[in-house]
């Protein structure tokens, strides 16, 4: 679906080059997250991919063509959404839509049927000028599949929702998946890229650093770790113990031993401990 | 999407965006202002105020325009569809166009009796396109209106100099190479009496300048909004 080789990019004003020999691919029905801090490099590299950025050194194959060949047809086959809200603001979110829709040639998805599903049936008729950010971004999304593309682009889709909406779009985001659509995800949201992803990159610094599944990632860099809360004078005492040969571990046993135990966790390290790990740097950064 | 469905969505954001209500109080003020004027110098200031009218406006409306949508981002929005970027540019053209032209034929409508509209309404409308134009084409380096407002005080006093030759102070052949003169003879040639060759000639330089203008602006808009910063 995507095959990206020595990807090379310095924006024309730039002093260091944003993107390193990005060497990557992503394969039909998968959702592939790009995890890095802030100015790693997520964002360019998504604007490459979706010809946004040109004058890149390397090769992009995408959708079976070279990146460069492809002409606005592109467009009929991809969806985009951005990390910041992008809407005619004196609009209502139905005439956005459907604005939108009539861009792209063939049967595009009920406008109506998108609101309902994000949970903007309430705020149809309402000018997109008036919205909360979460709104917008779900809005965003809406646009974004409009026209059912095979590929998608999502630039952190959770950013701003609350809880609950952000769980209803995750829950789109997997039945999209199970659509056989392929998802591109740029996030600094390690919850959403465990949750979600099959395979991740990590990028610093404009440079990829590991590839592979959350899982996999978890296991050879993390350590899986139980852990005790044991009541005490000074109150909660936590004892950490390491999975393999639990069974014969004495200090283990013993503290199971007491009558002070509070709680039993099991614990395995999660893709933010990995990514710290492996990059020296954070995610939020 | 046919082109006239995006005219009539850009119409219809013109007008939320009360464009046309800044257009109708405008023209209200110069239709006021010409009610004070000697009828016999209405002829001669008529064509100096459609003139400065439409350059004012389709400098900065379209410039306003520009910075509003880049400011909601829309403009990234738009350039990942199918839509080809000539489309676009062309939709706001022709309705900021219409809107100029508009309140231009509403001056002479209430302030003139005796024009040629056949001359006059060409004349208007590719003035307004050409000057439309010009404010993308420079608008877009700039982010804001701020930051535009020099570089538009500049053009606008370059493009001015073809007042000086309606008034009769300045009569020079070099004046046919600034883009604005040609608007002015062709607006000129629809309130008083001009040979019939001047005006297509002026026509002519209009429809010339206004497609290299037109070519620029596609260049401007990669160059300084697609890949300057891309979305």
């Amino acid at each position: 679906m995507i095959d990206v080789r020595s990807l090379n990019f310095r924006y024309p004003k730039g002093d260091t080059p944003t993107l390193r020999n990005l060497n990557f691919n992503i394969q039909a029905g998968e959702i592939f997250g790009f995890l890095g801090p802030s100015g790693s490099g997520k964002s360019t590299t998504q604007k490459l991919l979706i010809g946004l950025l040109r004058n890149f050194d390397g090769e992009i194959q995408i959708l079976g063509k070279n990146a460069t060949e492809w002409r606005h047809d592109f467009y009929q086959k991809i969806g985009v959404g951005f990390e910041l809200p992008n809407h005619f603001s004196k609009l209502t979110a139905l005439e956005n839509l459907e604005l939108f829709a009539s861009f792209y040639a063939g049967t595009t998805r009920q406008p109506m049927e998108l609101l309902r599903m994000l949970g903007l049936g309430d705020a149809t008729y309402k000018a997109v000028g008036e919205f909360s950010k979460g709104m917008k971004m779900r809005l965003n999304f809406a646009r974004a599949i409009i026209h059912d593309p095979v590929l998608l682009f999502l630039d952190e889709p959770t950013a701003g929702l609350d809880p609950v909406n952000a769980r209803a779009m995750k829950d789109i985001i997997l039945d999209l998946k199970g659509q056989g659509k392929t998802i591109f995800l740029t996030t600094h949201n390690m919850h959403d890229a465990d949750e979600l992803c099959d395979r991740v990159a990590f990028i610093v610094d404009g440079e990829i650093t590991q590839i592979d599944s959350p899982r996999t990632l978890k296991l050879k860099y993390g350590s899986a770790q139980v852990r005790v809360d044991e009541s005490s004078e000074q109150g909660t005492k936590s004892h950490y113990f390491g999975l393999d040969g639990l069974a014969e571990n004495q200090a283990f046993l013993s503290v199971l031993r007491t009558d002070r135990i509070e709680a039993i966790h099991s614990q395995e390290a999660t893709l933010e401990d990995v990514f710290i790990k492996t990059t020296g740097r954070e995610l939020r950064t | 999407m046919t082109f006239l469905t995006l005219l009539k969505w850009d119409l219809k954001q013109q007008f939320r965006y009360k464009f046309w209500h800044a257009g109708s109080v405008l023209t209200m003020v110069w239709i006021l202002l010409f009610k004070l004027i000697p009828p016999e110098q209405t002829s001669l200031w008529l064509a100096i105020v459609l003139f400065a009218d439409t350059c004012t406006m389709g400098l900065l409306f379209i410039a306003g325009l520009l910075f509003l949508e880049l400011r909601q981002g829309s403009v990234f929005a738009v350039a990942v569809t199918p839509l080809p970027t000539h489309l676009w540019l062309l939709s706001k053209i022709v309705s900021l166009t219409i809107f100029c032209t508009f309140f231009s034929m509403l001056i002479i409508l209430f302030s003139a009796n005796d024009v040629d509209w056949l001359r006059l309404i060409p004349a208007l409308a590719l003035s307004a396109a050409l000057y439309t134009l010009i404010g993308f084409m420079i608008a877009a380096p700039f982010r804001s209106v701020t930051s535009y407002f020099p570089m538009m005080s500049l053009v606008t006093g370059v493009t001015g100099l073809p007042i000086l030759w309606r008034l009769g102070l300045m009569d020079h052949g070099l004046l046919w190479l600034i883009p604005a003169h040609p608007a002015m003879v062709a607006i000129s040639s629809g309130l008083d009496p001009k040979p019939m060759p001047e005006y297509l000639i002026a026509m002519g330089l209009l429809v010339l300048w206004a497609a290299l203008a037109f070519w620029l602006c596609l260049v401007s808009y990669k160059r300084f909004i697609t890949d300057r910063r891309g979305a």
